[in-house]
């Protein structure tokens, strides 16, 4: 493929959509997309300020995913690093190993020793998700009304936040999105993901570390 | 004849005390039991990864996968008895009916390969990989 970066091993569509749902579960994390009333308008602008003023950000997370028809669940946990304004890494390491990076226009990701390297300006669908990543991480709110309809509830402790879906790609994976906004840490740190037939993924972040240096290997495969 | 049912009896007595079968790593033959897998489906230039759950539900197998960020990507039941599989939700180009026909009977053979502790199946005919790895083995 001459001096294309793009691994032999492409992601598959399924794959792809699985990328999106990342994204949008990251987006969302650092900003408040879709429409929102005009006093949810208010709540909407603290947050982007806030995810505004983030340079970089470490936690780890805990994902559960529940399935219904076989009343199980799922519990796998990783960490997650951020480092404005482009890149992202995305670590499972129990009960699998299984890692995602966003860096500038690369991609990379490993999957139990396999590794690929998506080259975003080759491949329009990781274009789109760098883009969007951009857009997030220079604070620049995500106002797309036509992606998810908002609802905002001002609780104690917490913004909850009802992400409706609106386009037809979003609806088919999700019913609705659930963001808990920490109102002290000024970040997102629970999502819910709510699915049509009924199963249900949670992602909780702790130990969540602001604005600290992160070191430039992890943005890369090793 | 009288000797020949009295060992008969015997045998039978003895098989009921046996212990029941060991738990098996690589498909749920006990109902309630549940098996987690890596799985990975390999195909052309593209692959699928993520995580896969086979539970022994009544009088038949019911799974799932999910990749690993927990998006559903199929469904599936298995009649251990008639040795087929049914399809009953797929996500994305998986769902168009000329890939479940070929997941379909692809995964019969996964189940039974499964089943003699084999984690992987080839559709050499399609260049299709399955490989179904308990987690459990790889924690």
């Amino acid at each position: 493929m001459g001096g294309s970066v793009f691994h032999r091993h492409g992601m598959c569509a399924d794959s792809e959509i699985g990328m999106r749902r990342l994204l949008v579960i990251f987006m969302v994390m650092l900003s408040c997309g879709g429409s929102a009333q005009t006093g949810d308008r208010q709540i909407v602008d603290k947050i982007n300020r806030a995810t505004s003023a983030l340079a970089s950000m470490e936690c780890e997370f805990v994902q559960t995913k529940s399935v219904r028809m076989l009343n199980e669940k799922m519990v796998s946990k990783g960490k997650l690093y951020y480092r404005r304004a482009d890149k992202l890494r995305w670590e499972y390491v129990s009960p699998y190993s299984y890692t995602f990076i966003i860096n500038g226009a690369k991609v990379y990701l490993r999957n139990n020793g396999r590794s690929d390297v998506i080259d975003v300006n080759r491949n329009k669908m990781f274009k789109e998700i760098a883009a969007i990543m951009m857009n997030s991480i220079v604070g620049k709110s995500i106002n797309d009304v036509k992606t998810f309809r908002t609802e905002i509830k001002d609780e104690a402790q917490e913004w909850l936040i009802t992400l409706t879906p609106q386009t037809k790609e979003m609806k088919q994976m999700f019913e609705r999105i659930l963001l808990h906004f920490n109102k002290q840490l000024s970040v997102v740190d629970k999502v819910e993901m709510y699915e049509k037939k009924g199963d249900v993924t949670v992602i909780s972040l702790t130990n969540i570390k602001k604005n600290q240096k992160t070191d430039a290997s992890l943005f890369t495969l090793d | 004849m009288r000797v020949f049912l009295l060992l008969i009896s015997i045998v039978a007595s003895l098989l009921a005390v046996l212990p029941a079968r060991a738990h098996d790593r690589f498909f749920p033959r006990q109902e309630g039991e549940k098996v987690r897998y890596a799985v990975v489906i390999e195909f052309g230039r593209g692959y699928i990864s993520g995580v896969g759950i086979i539970a022994s539900q009544e009088e038949e197998i019911c799974g799932v996968v999910f990749n690993e960020f927990g998006v559903s990507v199929m469904s599936f039941s298995y009649d251990p008895r008639r040795n087929r599989v049914k399809i009953l939700d797929a996500a994305g180009k998986l769902n168009r009916w000329y890939v479940r026909r070929i997941i379909r009977k692809d995964m019969v053979h996964v189940m039974n390969a499964l089943q003699m502790s084999e984690t992987t199946y080839v559709n050499e005919k399609r260049r299709i990989r399955y490989t179904f790895t308990p987690l459990d083995s790889q924690e």
